[in-house]
């Protein structure tokens, strides 16, 4: 290419598409070594190769994709073998020839209506469970299957969006943030200790990580102001600080607040 | 067959399957390399799952016939489908149906006497009858037996001794047949119990796999039929039954059976793929060069470059000045969302979280969706586009769109009125009054409380602003 500059025999060919072809025809009569432009111009065939495979493989498989969440699974491991992310664009190969884009993209619109409508009780922090069951509620009977990994997929892709997405693995199963808290190691630690009875004391913490007082009762106060925990100081004992995030129908039920009047004495 | 559920993190206990075949099954969760020794003694009612159903017992020599899914004819009709030689008639083995073997196979090639003349009606009356005895089952190994576990009727159980078998091979699969493993046999002792059926032609079995492993367990019967473990392990007579449910093993099952699917869809979509690998590290040297030499190429060859990039899904390390990350296809993002967000940004108040864009945007496509990366790449250039809109980062990380006219430090002054009137407020309380998302409401006291106008009170009732006395006051 510097050959060519330097001659000024680019500057003759102004259109960014001629530009490269006419360096390609060049560089055997110039003998300039192979350059970017060389490569370029490389790749550009080697896509249109591609773009044909590609296009034979979405002709097979695209179906499977689309009502397959295990083929889906094994449709991102591959990509991501390859190095690709066909998630990155709308734009993209696998979104217009596969569809996956759209089905991702929708998900998280979803993802991110569920987690705000829930967050008033939860504080923004809900487990995977959760948000699989309300996700499919709101699809519909008659959407596609949407399965765990596809939501976790979709999160991180929100992640982008800045506004603090996150994915914390607790116990066997997986907390969605989706708010922008802080939550260092230790709550974390804290949020899956606290995973086997949807509650968590300062005394269970100094138990099983062995930790002084104080850090335990500074990260039961960080996850109750900022509304992941609520306390309950009527508890036998001492005061039990309560995950919402990790209710489950095991031991909670929602009902309403006539139903909590009738029930209280 | 067992259908393993999909995915790892969730389990659905409801419905525990036995999984399809595995010497893993004989022992809870193994390493997936590990072939489970079913010890002598041992056989049948340990390696299955979790079916209370006691399986025949099985002593001695047993001479059972095992049959999997894929009917075949009746007698001396199946193929052969690489056997040399004529092998004697009598065999043990009940063929597979065989009209569609693997490849082509025009040639009715089998052995023993010729095709017995049977109407076709006849035929397919006696597959579906085969079919429905024979058709879902276990396939489970041990290091002395191949056992078959009907499914449906748990009192059917059928082994096979490994020392029976000659040779095996594999089937492809194929358009409307599933993969399958065939089991040539040695002829059948005099002393064999009484099975399925007490003679057939052909001197194989085939074994159709409807739900894939027949990848994995091939591996693993190879395996076994090189050690031919049986040969130094005598089999006791004591049997062991009533074996209770396992379900602990479930969950490895399934696993396994989602790892087979991989490595078996891996296998036929490499080819297809190995190119797209090739071209991306063509990409990635290329990404670099221009990184290290960005003289040598011109600006529209970046620019396509980079389209080329965003269209593979390829991260891109280059970033240039006047464009950032975004590409044209961005540039006419970013144009069409000034056009769109104009009028909702106005309802609120001028600013929207970049979540709130994401959804409104993608509701109103309904196909053709943005990507989060697209949104937020495009977004970065509406300053550099000179739209009426702008990108705002905030030092927590929060993402807005705001108007260019609307300037977040007018807004401020307001909100130090609001504060003031009230005495304090907690983001929420701010949110409410004033009628915007929490998130941007903590934004903006937030943002009051770096320019000097309010205080924090932090305590474990949560966050709340005062005015900054000490500023007015001092």
């Amino acid at each position: 290419m510097v050959g060519l500059e330097e001659i000024g025999c680019f500057s003759l060919f102004p259109a960014s598409g001629l530009g490269s072809y006419f360096c390609h025809l060049m560089i055997p009569w110039w003998g300039c070594p192979v350059t970017s432009s060389w490569s370029i111009l490389q790749m550009s065939k080697q896509l249109d190769m591609f773009k044909t495979n590609l296009e034979e493989f979405a002709s097979k498989h695209k179906q499977e994709i689309r009502k397959n969440p295990e083929f889906r699974v094994q449709f991102q491991d591959m990509c991501a073998t390859i190095g690709v992310d066909p998630l990155a664009s709308g734009k993209g190969f696998w979104s217009e020839m596969l569809g996956v884009g759209d089905f991702y993209y929708e998900l998280g619109v979803q993802i991110i209506e569920v987690c705000l409508a829930l967050k008033h009780r939860n504080g923004g922090l809900i487990t995977l469970e959760e948000l699989h069951q309300q996700v499919l509620k709101g699809r519909g009977k008659f959407a596609q299957d949407v399965s765990q990994d596809d939501l976790i997929r979709a999160i991180k892709k929100l992640k982008a969006l800045g506004t603090g997405f996150g994915i914390i693995p607790v116990g066997g199963t997986y907390l969605i943030q989706s708010v922008p808290a802080e939550l260092n190691m230790d709550h974390t630690v804290v949020l899956q200790l606290a995973e086997k009875n949807g509650y968590v004391t300062v005394s269970d913490i100094k138990a099983s990580l062995k930790w002084e007082t104080e850090r335990a009762r500074q990260v039961l106060e960080h996850l109750l102001k900022e509304g992941l925990a609520w306390l309950d100081l009527q508890a036998p004992g001492e005061a039990h600080y309560w995950l919402p995030a990790l209710f489950t129908d095991l031991y909670s039920q929602e009902i309403t607040a006539e139903e909590a009047r009738e029930a209280l004495p | 067959m067992c259908r393993a559920k999909n995915n790892m993190i969730s389990e659905n206990p409801a419905k525990p399957r036995i999984h399809k075949a595995d010497s893993e099954e004989a022992t809870p969760p193994l390493p997936k390399n590990r072939l489970s020794t079913q010890e002598a003694g041992a056989p049948c009612a340990s390696a299955v799952a979790s079916s209370p159903a006691r399986p025949r017992p099985l002593a001695g020599v047993p001479r059972a016939r095992r049959r999997r899914r894929r009917p075949g004819r009746r007698r001396g009709e199946g193929r052969a489908p690489s056997l040399s030689g004529p092998v004697p008639a009598t065999r043990g083995a009940r063929p597979a149906r065989d009209d569609r073997t693997g490849g082509a196979q025009p040639a009715h090639n089998h052995h023993g006497p010729g095709p017995s003349p049977r109407s076709n009606a006849q035929k397919r009356r006696m597959q579906l009858k085969d079919r429905i005895k024979f058709d879902a089952g276990t396939l489970l190994l041990s290091t002395h037996r191949l056992i078959w576990r009907d499914q449906k009727n748990h009192e059917c159980c059928m082994a096979i001794l490994l020392s029976q078998i000659v040779f095996i091979e594999e089937q492809a699969a194929g358009i409307g047949k599933s993969a399958k493993i065939v089991v040539h046999l040695h002829p059948p002792p005099s002393n064999k119990e009484p099975g399925p059926f007490q003679s057939s032609k052909n001197s194989y079995i085939k074994l159709s796999f409807k739900e894939h492993g027949q990848i994995e367990f091939y591996r693993r019967l190879s395996e076994e039929m090189t050690q031919r473990r049986w040969e130094n392990m005598p089999v006791s007579q004591s049997m062991q039954t009533n074996r209770g449910p396992q379900p602990g093993r479930i969950r490895a099952v399934g696993i396994v059976g989602i790892e087979r699917k991989l490595e078996e869809k891996r296998k036929e979509t490499d080819k297809n793929i190995s190119e797209a690998k090739e071209m991306v590290e063509l990409s990635k040297s290329i990404a670099n060069k221009i990184k290290d030499k960005q003289g040598d190429i011109t600006e529209d060859e970046t620019i396509r470059f980079k389209s080329y990039l965003l269209s593979m899904g390829i991260a891109n390390p280059v970033t240039r000045e006047t464009y950032g990350s975004g590409t044209q296809y961005h540039m006419q993002l970013a144009k069409q969302l000034a056009g769109i967000l104009q009028g909702p940004l106005e309802e609120r108040g001028g600013i929207m979280s970049l979540t709130e864009v994401y959804c409104l945007v993608n509701r109103a496509r309904g196909m053709e969706l943005l990507s989060p990366e697209d949104l937020v790449n495009a977004c970065k250039m509406l300053e550099a586009l000179k739209l009426p809109l702008r990108l705002r980062v905030f030092d927590s990380g929060v993402m807005v769109i705001e108007l260019q006219s609307h300037k977040e430090e007018e807004m401020v002054a307001s909100a130090l009125e609001t504060v003031s009137e009230k005495g304090s407020l907690t983001s929420e309380e701010f949110a409410k009054l004033v009628g915007m998302s929490v998130l941007l409401a903590k934004e903006r006291l937030l943002l009051a409380e770096k320019m000097g106008h309010l205080c924090r009170d932090d305590s474990v009732e949560g966050l709340r602003f005062y005015p900054n006395l000490f500023m007015t006051q001092s």
